[in-house]
């Protein structure tokens, strides 16, 4: 899945025009709010954490809160099971 | 388990004193000085291997285990040493997981726990994956691979509290690889740690030593840590959590 990094190695969804861009099949199936909460330090590369602890890639690793991202990540997948509920029973009726 | 129900201090005649505060205590430190890094009172504390039951707000508790990078003889004229491995509080009616440090020999020194160390390696770990290519020695584990066919080893512990730890290390040589070596977070209780299911990781993908650092500062509660090698030949002389 492709995500945009910025400067201080936090992942996005969307590229505001600044950010590089990585191809990272760990979030394939992530949403959004999951994906926006990890860093990812590239092979080669280093990130600094704000006590001074340097932390060299390929790194990843959520800045949230864990069971926050977990959480966020179930809901999006309960929605989507939801969805495709929705939609197989709407093709049951003939409904298009 | 040893502790005390009044406010936090001195021990009481025990060698060491507990104190709290969000920057270490200046000035005149006695040794055996435990600073729990917390801005929430300290009401009391108790030493113990086990959770206390009917905790008070603000109790520190102190998990003592059978080692520590911190052990602490706690009897003035004879022989009682603690082993301080982690500190939680008591605080809103939850654990919370807190650091701490104790001053000795003039310097304040962190509390971290080897899981594989000089001094062994700790019990309760599984292996998956080519388990007959995991060799566990006395104080180093060996993850290998045979074959043409899931070429992967891993030794782990499916369940373990990460709450008090903010960084997870490991060192050892990697003698050959097609792939790479990794240091990983997974779901609690992940039986079988394939390598989609992490959480975290850091991967070392180069022969020769290693020492690699995962930041995991955002992990609390239970969750299966993981050294993994996918079609890797690896000897990990020491995996800690700081």
């Amino acid at each position: 899945m492709k995500i945009y990094l910025d400067a201080d190695y936090m992942c996005h969804t969307t590229n505001n025009g600044s950010m590089r861009e990585f191809d990272l099949p760990f979030f394939d199936g992530k949403c959004a709010a999951v994906i926006e909460g990890y860093r990812y330090v590239p092979a080669g590369e280093t990130w600094t954490r704000s006590d001074g602890v340097v932390f060299e890639g390929e790194m990843i690793a959520p800045f949230e809160d864990s069971r926050v991202l977990e959480a966020y990540q179930k809901q999006y997948e309960a929605d989507a099971a939801e969805r495709e509920d929705m939609q197989a029973a709407l093709a049951l009726l003939g409904v298009e | 388990m040893i502790g005390k129900t009044n406010a936090g201090g001195a021990g009481g005649g025990l060698n060491l004193k507990v104190v709290g505060g969000t920057s270490s205590p200046g000035g005149s430190v006695k040794d055996n000085t435990i600073w729990v890094n917390t801005a929430t009172p300290i009401n009391g504390y108790a030493f113990s291997a086990d959770e206390p039951e009917n905790p008070s707000e603000g109790m520190v508790w102190v998990k003592t285990a059978t080692e520590s990078t911190t052990p602490i003889n706690v009897d003035k004229k004879n022989t009682v040493i603690l082993y301080p491995q982690t500190a939680q509080q008591y605080v809103g009616g939850v654990w919370v997981g807190k650091t701490a440090k104790t001053f000795q020999g003039g310097a304040w020194k962190s509390w971290h726990t080897f899981l594989i160390g000089s001094r062994g390696i700790v019990s309760g770990y599984e292996t998956a994956g080519q388990t007959d290519q995991v060799t566990v020695g006395a104080a180093s584990v060996d993850l290998s691979y045979s074959g043409s066919f899931g070429r992967w080893s891993v030794f782990y512990y499916s369940s373990y509290n990460l709450s008090n730890y903010s960084r997870m290390t490991a060192k050892g040589r990697i003698s050959e690889t097609s792939n790479w070596f990794r240091l990983g977070v997974a779901a609690d209780n992940t039986t079988v740690v394939e390598h989609q299911t992490f959480l975290a990781s850091v991967d070392v993908t180069k022969t020769g030593e290693f020492e690699v650092e995962l930041d995991i500062s955002s992990f609390s509660g239970n969750y299966c840590i993981a050294l993994y090698s996918s079609i890797s030949k690896v000897n990990v002389t020491e995996w800690a959590l700081y």
